[in-house]
């Protein structure tokens, strides 16, 4: 559910990471409140083990596995307010650290998985789970908490990308953001959820449920900072009881295809699609009297192509995530007992990406220490024209001038000696590939009407699909690229420097600080846990036995970062601690760095004119 | 000489009816180089985490340079102040310790939490890191350290602080040979400084090597020996029932026998019979 940047245009994002900004207020002084200056040490391990708990592969059917976000159980952990501010640093470190989630689309992606994930989890675990002391109970009701806050909020993440060809569109119906509309957003989005990533979600939640009720019951009691606000809660469901039907209401945009349109825009009409549209018509005649029943059978279309999309997302996600880790960099290859192709068993296969995550934060690290072009700049200057790259990409409308901007994220890799081979398999790998998938079916005429330039029958492709599709590509790569700049070219402890003397709260530095050193500590336990059991299996389990283990394991961390919290607070108390984290950031701004800041403001100022002159409007 | 803490009847339960420590009398005077050994669960770390006004006793008192030492004390920031800059803790695992994104950071934490002058605290990074020798991996985070330079980061971390009291929570342990040489050594320049230590271990040679106070104790929380290493470590009754060391059988040759073994590098010879030079059939 990580949305990338390119996905979502200015008028999106921008709300979403203003809305975000007032929730992060309100969520950080109620943990202030509650948690005292423990909240450091605990915000942080609860983010860590956010992050850990999504890299574990959870077996579900057939041989496939699926990994949980694991939102809601943080929330039932930690209570819903903590676990806004955990989700979101794991969603921040993510993007900052593995370049995983878009630098603009943050709010986007904190919104879904790190509001209202937790928000409907956890209410609904409360109102489902009632005062009942009973395990069973508790156990269910904390599956269908998370099964529904996911899916609710892949609802919403449809929403977000179906309102896209609504809101930016050319004159000739080119898409320039995310293609689809909400019709096939929607449902796409949800079924994916539905269908599968809610049942791991569920199946993992309820596990480490388990787990917990027999090891450590104290961590499911009811959690102080409960107290909702009614707005907000009253908020989030209209959302989610307002979604489906502007998807309804908006539907049409998909469903309103009458044969004869079809016919006109197609060249003939698929039979079977004559009649059906003649069913749903004559049921819903121009919608005069909107029923249930038409909805379904729209949704049910909409499904069918949402499906098979999901497929290919899933597909292509899969083979992105095998061969994730491998190679980021031109040097250090990962560890060789990495066996290849199938036949891996679980906790190979889970030990691996491990492996392979904190070798990639090590090369990382490694890249950001050569003397390139963007390393030796000062770390707000680099990061703040990076930014300000990454907004200019989401405002080009022309493709010729988005494959100007993956020029200079070319240029600036090499400048950057980060190896430009490399950069770019990186970037393809971890976005493009993917925006290539979720593009290429937006081209076919059934999806974005328009003048037909590839003749193929009921497959035809047509000038403002493919444009909008090579739009969505290009804009995707440019913004990775510039996000993939920012995780190579600036080691942690600068961008944490950066933030700090960019006055954000000391305290949000010092946490942001400590989940990463965490979460690399964790990484190295559970990949241990992992090999261990390797190193002892001689059969395979069944699917069941191995979850029932994953999920005994995530438990484990729950427990293992719950201490783990306590004994870093007494570490610092031990030290002093008094809840302030004064620092000794020294940044000092060079000719150079101004130089750099004017160059860059000029260029994306030039870049913005240029597009503005050859651009689709 | 005066006394650091005066501890009476000090008794911890982390869960009732389940104590980590049990009776607890003991004084601890300026200077002095303690080692706390015991078995693992018999409360030494507990022990040394109320050295340190992390924990507090459930029953019994315990005073710091004459004063209570309650969780009511340290919420005044003046005795929090001089209670923390007076007392050092280094935990076991260096990775808890280390919280901060880089070495350098995680030296002058304490210092800034001081309020030191940026000057002070800079000097002191410095001072510090010179002595522990790793003012080459002061810009490094703490995950690219390796297991020895970690705890000598860590130990830096609190020797910016200048503490009068050192406690150690089992030093020794993920060291390496060469490097727990290193560490004793340490240890011996803070006496000569006049430091008082504190540590806790299960490693009876360190404990020979550098306390001059060895106090025991047992698998039930209570002290059950207490004195010169020369006095406690000739008690092999007593060190047998509190699991520190344990009857050992193996063979010679053709003649088989028991004997006492405490485990350990540089154990001695005379406590902890080793196996080195004894293989000759």
């Amino acid at each position: 559910m990580h949305i990338p940047d390119g996905y979502l245009g200015p008028q999106t994002y921008m709300v979403l990471d203003v809305v975000m900004i007032p929730i992060w207020v309100i969520a950080a002084r109620k943990v202030k409140r509650t948690l005292k200056a423990k909240q450091i040490p605990l915000m942080a391990l609860g983010a860590a083990f956010s992050f850990v708990i999504m890299m574990f592969n959870v077996p579900v059917i057939g041989g496939s596995t699926g990994h949980a976000v694991g939102a809601t159980l943080i929330a039932i952990i930690l209570g819903p307010w903590a676990a806004v501010l955990a989700i979101s640093i794991a969603l921040v470190i993510q993007a900052g650290l593995f370049g995983d989630g878009g630098i603009t689309a943050i709010g986007a992606n904190c919104f879904n998985m790190a509001v209202l994930v937790p928000f409907v989890g956890y209410y609904l675990f409360r109102l489902v789970a009632g005062d009942s002391p009973s395990t069973r109970r508790r156990v269910i009701a904390s599956g269908v908490a998370a099964y529904v806050a996911l899916v609710a909020a892949s609802i919403v993440a449809g929403f977000e990308l179906g309102i896209q060809p609504y809101i930016a569109h050319t004159p000739s119906g080119q898409a320039l953001y995310a293609p689809y509309k909400l019709g096939v957003a929607v449902p796409a989005m949800a079924l994916e959820h539905l269908l599968f990533f809610g049942w791991v979600e569920a199946l993992v939640t309820m596990g480490v449920v388990t787990a917990l009720a027999r090891s450590e019951p104290a961590l499911l009691e009811n959690k102080p900072a409960a107290r909702p606000l009614r707005w907000l809660w009253a908020g989030i469901g209209g959302l989610i009881l307002l979604t489906p039907i502007g998807a309804l209401a908006t539907g049409p945009a998909w469903g309103e295809w009458g044969s004869g349109q079809l016919k006109a825009a197609i060249g003939y009409a698929p039979a079977d699609l004559q009649r059906l549209s003649g069913l749903w018509r004559s049921a819903m005649p121009g919608y005069a009297t909107p029923g249930v029943g038409n909805a379904l059978l729209g949704y049910v279309i909409a499904a069918v192509v949402g499906t098979v999309l999901t497929v290919g997302v899933a597909l292509a996600i899969g083979a992105v995530l095998a061969r994730r880790g491998e190679a980021p960099s031109s040097e250090a290859s990962p560890p060789s007992r990495r066996s290849k192709g199938g036949g891996r068993s679980l906790a190979r296969k889970t030990a691996d990406s491990i492996a392979g995550a904190v070798t990639e934060v090590l090369q990382n690290e490694a890249l950001a220490a050569r003397r390139g072009l963007l390393q030796r700049l000062d770390p707000r200057i680099k990061l703040l024209t990076l930014v300000l790259f990454a907004v200019t990409a989401s405002l080009v409308h022309s493709v010729w001038v988005l494959i100007a901007l993956i020029g200079v994220t070319i240029v600036l890799a090499a400048a950057s000696r980060v190896g430009v081979g490399s950069f770019e398999r990186k970037v393809w790998l971890s976005a493009g590939l993917l925006a290539l998938l979720v593009a290429a079916p937006s081209a076919l005429r059934i999806f974005t009407p328009g003048a037909v330039v590839v003749p193929l029958g009921p497959f035809s492709l047509t000038e403002p699909g493919l444009m909008g599709a090579a739009t969505l590509v290009t804009r995707v790569v440019a913004a990775a690229g510039f996000a993939l700049l920012v995780v190579w070219t600036m080691r942690w402890s600068d961008l944490l420097k950066a933030l700090s003397a960019m006055r954000l709260p000391d305290v949000v530095v010092a946490t942001l600080a400590m989940t990463q050193k965490q979460i690399l500590t964790l990484l190295r336990t559970v990949e241990h846990i992992h090999l261990a059991r390797e190193s002892r299996s001689l059969t395979r389990g069944g699917a069941r036995a191995d979850r029932a283990w994953v999920t005994e394991r995530m438990a484990f961390v729950v427990r293992k970062s719950m201490k783990t919290a306590d004994d870093v607070y007494d570490a610092m108390l031990s030290r002093g601690f008094t809840g302030a984290m004064p620092s000794l950031v020294k940044l000092r701004l060079r000719p150079r760095d101004w130089v750099w800041a004017a160059a860059s403001v000029a260029l994306c100022a030039a870049i913005l004119y240029a597009d503005h002159v050859v651009g689709p409007r | 000489m005066t006394a650091d803490y005066v501890l009476e009847g000090v008794r911890h339960e982390y869960r009732a009816g389940a104590p980590a420590l049990a009776a607890i009398d003991l004084t601890i005077l300026s200077g002095q180089h303690v080692a706390i050994v015991g078995a693992n669960g018999s409360g030494k770390s507990t022990l040394l985490k109320m050295l340190d006004g992390l924990v507090f006793p459930t029953s019994g008192d315990i005073r710091a340079f004459g004063a209570p030492l309650t969780a009511d004390a340290l919420e005044d920031p003046a005795f929090r102040r001089d209670f923390r800059s007076r007392v050092g803790f280094v935990f076991q695992e260096a990775d808890v310790q280390l919280f901060c994104s880089d070495a350098f950071d995680e030296l002058a934490f304490g210092p800034l939490q001081l309020g030191l002058a940026r000057e002070e605290v800079e000097r002191r990074v410095h001072e510090a890191a010179w002595q522990l020798r790793i003012e080459q991996v002061l810009d490094r985070p703490p995950y690219t350290l390796s297991g020895g330079e970690k705890k000598r980061v860590a130990i830096a971390s609190v020797l910016t602080m200048q503490p009068h009291i050192l406690l150690l929570d089992e030093p020794t342990s993920a060291l390496d040979p060469r490097s727990q040489v290193w560490l004793l050594d340490v240890l011996e320049e803070w006496k000569q400084e006049g430091r008082t230590v504190v540590m806790a271990t299960h490693d009876l040679s360190a404990a020979a090597e550098s306390a001059d106070r060895i106090v025991v104790l047992s698998e039930d929380h209570t002290i059950v020996a207490d004195g010169t290493p020369e006095e406690v470590l000739l008690q092999r009754e007593l060190l047998l029932a509190v699991n520190l060391i344990h009857e050992h059988t193996h063979r010679h040759a053709s003649t088989a026998h028991r004997h006492a073994h405490a485990h350990g590098p540089g154990s001695d010879p005379d406590l902890a019979h080793g196996h080195r030079g004894r293989r000759r059939v």
